[in-house]
Parts: C-alpha cells; structure tokens; sequence
C-alpha cells in the first residue's frame, strides 16, 4: 500500500514538472511576406551561428502525378539538379560545396523540398541558384534518359533489394482503393520508364511556379535584407495558372481487410495492421499523435514491452501515425521472431490497440508521452534545418507558420479520455486493414536453381 | 587574404563558363564572413583519473553528455567478437538498483535520451535530457556505467534478438558487403571483425566473459566525458563530480594495436542469388586518424570520392546513370582502418562499374588534384566546418575525438589554419605516396555468375555462397559438421559406445528396457522468467513417447502414439503440427541419460562415428546427436543436438551427471539444458521406473 502512494505522488510531481518554463523551446520570431506573383517567404533569424538553411517548398507530391507516371515527382527532383539557364548540370551542387554547404532535396506524398545549410554569407548565391531553376529547366533528352537509371538503382537499393523492401508499396496498395497515396513516391519501374523530357517540361510550367511554392530560412540573416534579396530574384518569374488540386475521395473502411502477401526478400513472418486516419491538422491528430507515443516511443512502450520484451514474440514492433494532407493512416508493425507464429503476434497487435480503447492509459503514460514530446520540441529542432524542416511544414502543409510557436500547447492540453477516444474511433477491428508478409521460399530456392 | 584568393579563382571559373554559353549570369559574389570560433571548452581532471569536458551553450533547455572508454571491438578475441557491443549494450539493460524496465521508465517518463554502444575502439555512454532533468540523466548515466547487473536473462534476451536480428541481416547484401570488405582488406587484424559478432560467435559468449571485459576496460583511468548545454562549468564539473567522483577501478594499461596486414590484389564475392542488384566495395588499408597525412588525404578523397561532384560519383551516376550513389572515404581509427570506394549497380552492370572504379583510381595515383579540384576541396572543408559543428553536442564529440586519437589538445581551434596551410603539391603528394592501385581488394555481394568471371582480372578470385560466410572463420566459411566417415572413425565410434554401454550394465540388461517411467523436476528459465516444473515422461520404445510439465500456471502434455503425435495445453487438446512431430520424436532416444541413443548404436540400427577421443556423431534418419562419454567414468556426459528452441532452431546440449544405479542400470539424475550457449533448464529426476509395464492406451488422444 505505502508503495502504491508513493509512486502516485511520484507522477503527481512528474505531471507538475511538466509545465515547467526552464523546458520550454525558445519561441522563433517568424517573419512572412507574399510577393506579387505568388511566391511565399517565411523566415526566422537567428544569428547565434554564422549559418543559414534555406528551404523551397513545392507543394507538389506523388499523390499530384498523373495516372501511368507513378514516381514522376521524384524523378523530376532529380531534374532539378539537371541544369537551368545559367547554371549548368550538377553545377547546383558545386556552387553549394565550393561555398562551404551542403544541400539536398526529398519528394513525399504531399511536397517536394529542395535545401541548402551554408555560411551566412553566401546567402545571395543560394537565392540566386534556387530562383534560376525556378525560371528555367534545361535539361536534355540524353541527361534525363541517364538521370532515370540512376533513380531506378535507387528504386532497387532501398526497395527491391533489401529484406521488407517492399513492405510500404504493400502497405498503400491495400490501404488505399482510390486515393492517389495507393502508391509510394518511388513509384514502379514500369511508369518511370514510360516518364518522357515532354513530362519533365509539362510538370514544370505547371507545378513549378511561384504560386506554387513556399521559401523558408532559419539562421544567420536580416529579416529585410533576406526579404529584398528574395525579391530581387524571385519577382521576375512570371506566375503560374492556378494549381490543380486532388478531390479524389477515399471511401469509409466498414468492414475490416486480410491480405497475405509472399514476399521473396522476407527472411521472417511480418505482420502490418493498418487504419485510416483524419488528415494533418484535424484536432484528433494530437490524441493520436499521443497514443502512437504510448504505443510505441522508448523502451517502456507498450508494443516495445509486450512483443519485443516480455513474449519476445516479435524481433521489432511500432505503431505509427503518417499525417498527410488526405486520407492518413496508422499503421503497427512487427517482425515475427523466429519460431513464433504470426497469427499469435497479429493477435497482441491487436490486443494492445484494443486495450488503449478499453481503458484509458495511466496518468504516468500521458505523463511520459507528453515530456516525450516536449523532448522532441526541444532535442528535434537543435539546428538550424531541424527547424526550418518544421517551420515549412507548418507553413505549407499546414498554411499556418504560427504554429511553429504553438502546437507544443495542442500537445499539452491531450487528456487520458481523449486518447481513449481517438484509439476507439480509429484504430477499431472493423476499419483494420491487416497484412500477412510471409517469406517466399520457393522464389528464392528458384533462384539459387538457376 | 585567403578569402581574396578564394574569391579570384571562383569568378575565374565562373568566367570560363560564361564563355562557353554567352549570355549565363555568373553567381552572385559572397558578402565577408562572420567571424566564428570553435567554442572553448573547460577541462579538468578528477582526482580517480576521469578526464573532464564541460562546453557551455544556453540556447536551448538542454544538456547532453557523452562518456567514452578505451572498451572498443579492438580489444575483443575473434571468436567473441560482438563482446564489446554485447557489453554495451547490456549497460542500458539493469543496474544493481534498477531493472532494465525501471531504467527505461526513468528515462521515458521525462523524454530523456539514454545510450551505449561500442566502436573499435571505444564504447561510448551518451545521455540526452532536458535542463531541469539534467542531474536525473547523469544519475543514470552513471548508474548504467559503473553498476551494470549483466543479469543472465537479460543477456539471454539480448542473445535472441541479436539471432533475429542476423536473420534478417544476413539476407541483405547492402549489410554484408561492408563487412566482407572489412575482412578482406584487414585479414586478421581486430578492426576487422564485425563489431556486433556474427550467429556463432555470440554462441561463445557467457557472462563471465561479459563481466571480466566490463572489469579489465571500464575504468575512469580509461575514461573521459564531456557535458555540453545549458550548464556553466562549474556546474558540469559538480554533476560529473557528484556521479561519477567515487568511481573507482582499477585501469588496465592501454595496449597498442598491431598495423593491419599490407595491402593485395585479391576479389571476394559473395553469391546471393536473388539480389537484383549488386554491392562493390573496391579498397585497402588506409591511415591512423593521427597520421601527419590524414587531413590532406581526406581532402584528396574528397575529390575522388568524398562528395556529390566528385569524380567517382560524376563519372558513375551522373555520367553513365549505373548507380544511385558512389563514393570513397576512409574509417580512421587509433590504428589504420579501410580506405573504400563503394558504390551499387544493376546485376548486369557489376563489371563495368567495377573497372570504371579501377579506373579512376588509377588516374587518381596519377593525377590526385587539378587546381580547380583542389580549390573546391578546400573551400568545402574550411566552409563547412562551421555547419558541422553548430550544435554543443557536435562540438563536444570533436573534443572527444582529440582524446582517443592523441591529438593535440588545440586541435579543432588550429584546424582551419592548417587545412588553409595545406597545398596542392602536398595533397598530391600525400595521396601518390599512399594509394597503391596495383594492390586493391574487390569485393562484390550480388548474383555471382552474372559477373564473377569477369573479375578475375583483378585479382585471385574467392565466390562464397552467401549461406556458407562465416566472417569470423580464417577462411570466411562456416565450419559445416563434416565427419570423414572411415573404418577407423567408425571402429573408435564403436569402441566408445561399446565402453559406455558396458559401464551403464551391460547390452542384455540395457535391451531388456521395453518402457520406462520418470518423474522430475525442472527449473525453466524462460524469456518470461523462471520457472519451476515438475515433469512426467514415459516411453513405450520404439515410438511412443508422452511428456506432462505441469506450470504454476497450467500444465502441458505432449505425446508421440506410434503414428501421430497431439498436445495439450490446459483443457485445450490439439494435434501435433506435422513438423513438431519429428522434434518431439528426438526425445525417445534422449531421454534417460540416451539408453536409446545406446542401444541403437550397439545393435547397428544408428551410425556411429570418433570426431574426436571422447566423442562420435550419432545418425539414424535425420537426426544427429554428438555424444560426449566421460573419459573417467565411459558413461554419456553431454549430448549434444539441433532442436526448435524459442526463438527457432537452436544448438542444444544437454549435460548428464549424478549417475545412480536403478535395478543394475547406470541413470543420470539430473541434466543442465543449454540452448544457443544459454541456460534453458535444469532437471533433477526425483523417480525412475524401468519396465512398469506402460501400455500403449497410455498414449491415446484424450
């Protein structure tokens, strides 16, 4: 009894602590302006290190790519380091380097983010390289032919190649019937060869114009001169036609999926189980965003302690929210030790998601989930790109940069009904989605044969 | 001035392309840089010999620490490699005071960060937490450093994730090449070994080995740490002083490496069928990361392979679209590690891409640097250097780096100046002195008989199958259980059993076993937890076998009837999968102390063969037991086997002793029962009956 007391008066000090001001990220002064053609900037100085992260935002993604030209948005990424008017192919790269940078750029589902992190005082140069592409793409036929290969070697490296490599693609495909995330921003080996110089031209002049896109800098500037500079090279691109936007609706789930899936490259049993969820921005994404902590965030999670630490039935399991702008989903995920059975570590899946609904998570677990959170408030944005990697996601996928200083409180206010409420509602039996990954023995001893 | 210099040859080039295309805009030109300094640090030394850092930055709410021990791979023998790791790892996994679960709460609850891992040459402890947890995470840090539990089922649960872990690894060339690449080039030097083990050596590894590497390496004399964040020095010292002030152990002396073997042209490739891609690695022994060269080399790769636009990534990726990325680099160390270019291609690309490597090395011995090539380098190096060490806690592990390595104390606040002192001349002197083309390993993990005659140019060429590596092993293959079967191993196989069966009574009275009953007790060590069992087992011989454990919690029947086999759990009757029917069958001749095993091999109907003087194989069907005779006794003392463990099929071995004598035969009462080298179980028979007359109803399904 005396020990149950103390560990209650344990999180009541622990729940107190929580709020504590000494823990509270430093608020970015985030500046933002709107040029006349369309093109947004937000900024956030900070001059604490000579150093700059510069970001543009395209909000365009895979799920904007036309029917047959699944990983387009990727492979047109590639293009934009292919050669504009006054910089030629893969000069972008060295002008960076010789400046002391480094850069790159990733495609999602919903945005294309192309960025640099250098010396504060090649700030004009990044702008200038960044709006040059922007104007022009000069790419030639034999450039993009190349270019193609080397996105494919990358299709096969990260997806082809590796043990659950294609885990994802079997992920979307069964999740999704309608909604254009069906498929992963890589895409299939048969549309990006289909991918003509035509599309690259047309994918430009329609998506890559200043309404389209969205500059963010964090670092070591001035608010006006980076404003003025921007100016000075943005102002003259031409805006764009208006945007085509998705509406392609995903129906409800009502009745719960079962897919097995025989996967050559597996070397143990796997098991997904998916649902659908409200979009990036809709209220119930903190609770849930809360829950996947409990779930799965440290050692003493709940997936971690029961599949990974207790039954050791599972190699690795996580439960895990995607926030899109459409349809989203959640997915738990387990590697199924060898010797365990696959039925059994679905079944604990399961049986952990359903606990959260039957009963609310302790005041401890919210506790925790939320210092985790405001942990990675403070441990996930120590660099300049940390932070603008968010300000931009706030910016553009959420159209509120404010919310940079303020979603941590969205975070704070959850309580132990509302994660009740969410898992109830989203992560129930009938809106499962549940995928068996079962090696596929015989493809390989086919192969070995050969 | 230098930045004048900088600016020259930049407009120069940018000139040049405006040549070619008349109307380009050149870049716009950089405004004058800010000043920046690497930020100071506080030293101090602690009376037990731990050397402090502290590196103070208020812009966020947030202190981190790292400590590091001269504890690396290095230091482990080849047949335990992953000891170290091992070592680490269990750190984070129970103290004396906290369990491994109340340490993750600790941890969890307040959103900190809490690691170990292991290196070559040092083990690192890292904590991450925010301000006002700051003495929580150096209280745990320290716990996890000076007081680790190494309880046994903690490094048991260890073990079997890291079997299924290589399950999947092992399945995955992009994890394989590096290693074989480390093996080849290195031969036998400690760097050489994976740091993680292999699925054998982590066999070798018990506790003891774990405690005696955690008490000969973990010390403060072989320690130093470094605080960074929102502490002053003062404080940093006090939170190093109050946790880690009494730690007190003895230091073993640091040992010197040996250098690793020099450089031969050879080609490894490994074999996996089914990659549809293939990864290379192309390389050999590089320098010691004080070598007076290191900084220039590292510049020259940065040329050759060390960047987007380096020639190596130009010419494969840009140039002829062969792969999503090629590069070079070098993994410096107190001693020589690797100098690698590596690279992946399509399957039926592998030997283009590989002469294409061979190629460009070559023309890189001959000219390492243009002026242009040289400048960029430069200019990358001096320019980023203020990117990569923006935060307290990058800039803490670079002061770190200046321990391990012998490095002068003002390293990293001199490091501008002397990169900006280095020269062409010297760079290309430095790299034409250490490359040495004619003398480069290939390593290729992919579908081998897609290229692997075309690689024998480069060198004498090994093809491993995939299954059969073994990195540990001198000749890099797994030792496979091949007995030569001859009239001598055969005859000595013999003599031992015949030896073993007179000690126990005698073939007549052995034979005259038709069935037997034993009752016992069993302590089982479970991922759960211990438990303890009582057993019944009765055997009808030839085919009938049942098993009752009864558990605190329900009890648990198996049973072989002759044909078929079924289970039950509880009230819950069940038929036997087909492929548990053939495990369950391995007890009939086990059991007993293996009076089956023996009758079978004295009356011919299973093969015996000597592998060694107190050992034979035993065969019959499928299944082979090495049976190990007391050499003083003849009587069986270790049986050993394949059999499905928890975690899927495991070396099992099963330790006979406290022999007594039942109705004139020799019975061992109790057995160890270890699987994959970890305890699984003890038994102790509390009641044996030989021939009670077990009928075959016995055995029915219920």
């Amino acid at each position: 009894m005396t020990k149950i007391s103390a560990s209650l008066f344990a999180i009541t000090l622990c729940a107190q602590c929580l709020a504590t001001a000494a823990d509270t990220p430093p608020p970015l002064k985030i500046h933002t302006a709107e040029l006349p053609n369309g093109l947004k900037i937000v900024l956030a100085e900070d001059r604490s290190r000579p150093v700059i992260n510069l970001q543009v935002w395209y909000h365009v993604g895979s799920k904007d790519e036309k029917v047959n030209r699944t990983g387009f948005a990727h492979l047109f990424e590639h293009m934009m380091f292919r050669g504009s008017k006054n910089v030629g192919p893969e000069e972008h790269m060295r002008i960076v380097r010789e400046s002391g940078g480094v850069l790159n750029a990733y495609t999602s589902f919903d945005q294309t983010v192309y960025w640099q992190t250098f010396p504060s005082n090649f700030l004009e140069r990044m702008i200038w390289l960044e709006a040059d592409r922007l104007a022009s793409l000069d790419v030639s036929e034999a450039n993009f032919k190349k270019e193609r290969e080397v996105v494919k070697e990358e299709r096969r490296l990260r997806f082809e190649n590796p043990p659950y490599g294609t885990l994802l693609e079997e992920v979307l495909k069964n999740t999704f019937t309608n909604y254009p995330y069906k498929h992963s921003p890589i895409g299939s080996m048969e549309d990006l060869n289909k991918a003509s110089i035509t599309d690259v031209q047309e994918f430009h002049s329609l998506y890559y114009v200043p309404n389209n896109a969205t500059i963010v800098a964090v670092g070591d500037f001035d608010t006006k001169e980076a404003v003025a500079l921007i100016t000075k090279h943005f102002s003259s691109i031409p805006k764009g036609k208006p945007i085509p936007r998705i509406t392609t609706k995903e129906p409800e789930l009502t009745a719960g999926r079962e897919v097995t899936v025989k996967d050559k490259k597996a070397p143990l049993d796997a098991v997904v189980t998916a649902y659908h969820l409200p979009s990036l921005g809709h209220p119930d994404t903190y609770a849930l965003e809360i829950a996947s902590a409990i779930l799965s965030s440290g050692q003493s999670s709940r997936l971690y302690k029961r599949l990974v630490y207790d039954e050791q039935s599972a190699l690795a399991a996580q439960g895990q929210s995607l926030f899109l702008e459409g349809p989203s989903i959640f997915f738990g995920f387990a590697v199924v030790n060898q010797g365990k059975n696959i039925k059994e570590v679905a079944t604990s899946l399961e049986y952990t998601f359903g606990e959260m609904a039957e009963k609310p998570v302790t005041d401890e677990e919210l506790g925790k989930a939320k210092n985790q959170t405001i942990a990675g408030f403070i441990l996930g944005r120590e660099g300049v790109q940390a932070r603008a990697d968010f300000l931009g996601r706030c910016a553009v996928l959420l159209n509120n940069p404010e919310l940079y200083n303020t979603e941590l409180e969205n975070y704070r206010k959850v309580t132990a009904a509302d994660v009740q409420r969410v898992v109830k509602k989203y992560l129930a039996k009938n809106r499962q989605i549940k995928l068996f990954i079962q090696p596929d023995q015989s493809a390989a001893k086919e192969a070995a044969k050969q | 001035m230098r930045t004048i210099t900088l600016l020259t040859s930049i407009s120069l080039l940018a000139a040049t392309l405006a040549a070619q295309t008349a109307p380009k805009q050149t870049p716009p030109p950089p405004t004058a840089p800010r000043p920046f300094d690497f930020p100071k640090a506080t030293s101090k030394t602690l009376p037990n010999g731990l050397r402090v850092y502290v590196v103070e930055d208020h812009r966020l709410p947030l202190v981190a620490a790292t400590l590091q021990v001269l504890a690396g791979n290095a230091y482990v023998a080849p047949e335990k490699s992953g000891l170290a790791s091992m070592t680490a790892g269990l750190l984070r996994e129970g103290t004396t005071t906290r369990t491994s679960q109340q340490l993750a709460k600790a941890v969890d609850n307040v959103g900190g960060n809490l690691s170990a891992s292991a290196g070559d040459d040092i083990s690192g402890v890292a904590m991450s937490f925010m301000k006002s947890y700051a003495s929580l995470g150096m209280e745990l840090m320290a716990d996890i450093t000076r007081n680790p539990a190494f309880a046994q089922e903690e490094i048991d649960r260890q073990m079997r994730q890291a079997q299924s872990g290589f399950a999947v690894s092992y399945t995955n060339p992009e994890y394989l090449a590096p290693l074989a690449g480390a093996r080849a080039i290195l031969g036998a030097h400690p760097y050489a070994y994976p740091g993680e083990g292999t699925p054998a050596t982590l066999r070798n590894i018990k506790r003891d080995d774990i405690v005696g590497f955690y008490k000969a390496n973990y010390s403060p004399g072989r320690a130093w740490i470094a605080v960074a964040g929102d502490v002053t020095p003062a404080e940093g010292f006090a939170l190093v002083e109050k946790y880690f002030g009494t730690w007190n152990a003895p230091a073993a002396p640091d040992t010197k490496l040996a250098p690793p073997p020099a450089p031969k042209a050879q080609v490894l490739i490994v074999d996996m069928p089914t990659a549809v891609q293939t990864q290379i690695v192309v390389g050999h022994v590089g320098v010691p990361r004080n070598h007076p060269d290191y900084l220039a080399l590292v510049m020259a790769n940065q040329i050759f392979g060390g960047s987007f636009n380096s020639r190596i990534n130009m010419k494969l990726r840009a140039n002829e679209g062969l792969t999503y990325g090629a590069r070079s680099g070098f993994e410096p160390n107190r001693q020589a590690g690797g100098f690698q270019a590596s690279t992946f291609t399509r399957t039926e690309k592998t030997a283009d891409a590989i002469r294409m490597i061979m190629d460009l090395l070559k023309e890189f011995k001959e000219n390492p640097a243009t002026q242009a090539e040289f400048d960029e380098a430069k200019a990358y190096t001096l320019g980023v250097f203020g990117i990569s060490t923006e935060t307290s806690g990058a800039v803490a592990s670079r002061i770190l780096t200046n321990y391990v390595y012998n490095l002068p104390e003002d390293y990293w606040v001199n490091y501008r100046k002397n990169v900006q002192a280095i020269t062409r001349e010297q760079l290309s002197a430095a790299l034409q002195k250490f490359l040495q083309t004619d003398k480069l390993t290939v390593v290729a993990v992919g579908n081998a008989k897609e290229f692997s005659k075309a690689l024998e140019v480069y060198g004498p060429t090994r093809v491993i199958k995939g299954e059969d590596i073994d990195f540990v092993a001198a000749d890099l293959l797994k030792v496979k259980e091949k007995v030569v079967v001859s009239g001598a191993t055969s005859a000595a196989g013999k003599a031992l059993i015949d030896q073993a069966v007179a000690a126990m009574g005698g073939l007549a009275k052995l034979q005259s076993i038709k069935d037997i009953s034993l009752k016992g007790k069993l302590k089982l060590t479970l991922p759960q937890g211990a438990f303890d069992a009582t057993t019944e087992e009765i055997i009808l011989y030839p085919d009938r076998y049942k098993m009752v454990m009864t558990l605190p919690m329900m009890a648990i029947t198996q049973v072989l009837d002759g044909s078929a086999g079924w289970m039950a759990q509880g009230a819950q009757v069940m038929d036997l999968p087909a492929q548990m029917v053939p495990e369950l069958a391995k007890s009939i001749p086990t059991s007993g102390g293996g009076i089956g095993l023996l009758v079978a091999a004295a009356t011919g109907k299973a093969e015996v063969n000597a592998v060694s003087d107190d050992t034979v194989l035993w065969k019959s069907g499928g299944f082979e037991v090495k049976v190990t005779f007391d050499k003083a006794t003849h009587l069986p003392a270790k049986l050993a086997y394949k059999a499905q463990g928890m975690t899927g099929p495991a070396e099992t071995e099963s330790s006979l002793s406290d022999y007594k004598d039942v109705d004139g035969i020799k019975i061992a009462y109790t057995s160890l029962i270890m699987q994959n080298g970890q305890k699984m179980g003890e038994g102790a028979l509390t009641e044996v009956k030989l021939n009670p007359g077990v009928a075959p109803e016995s055995f029915k399904k219920k």
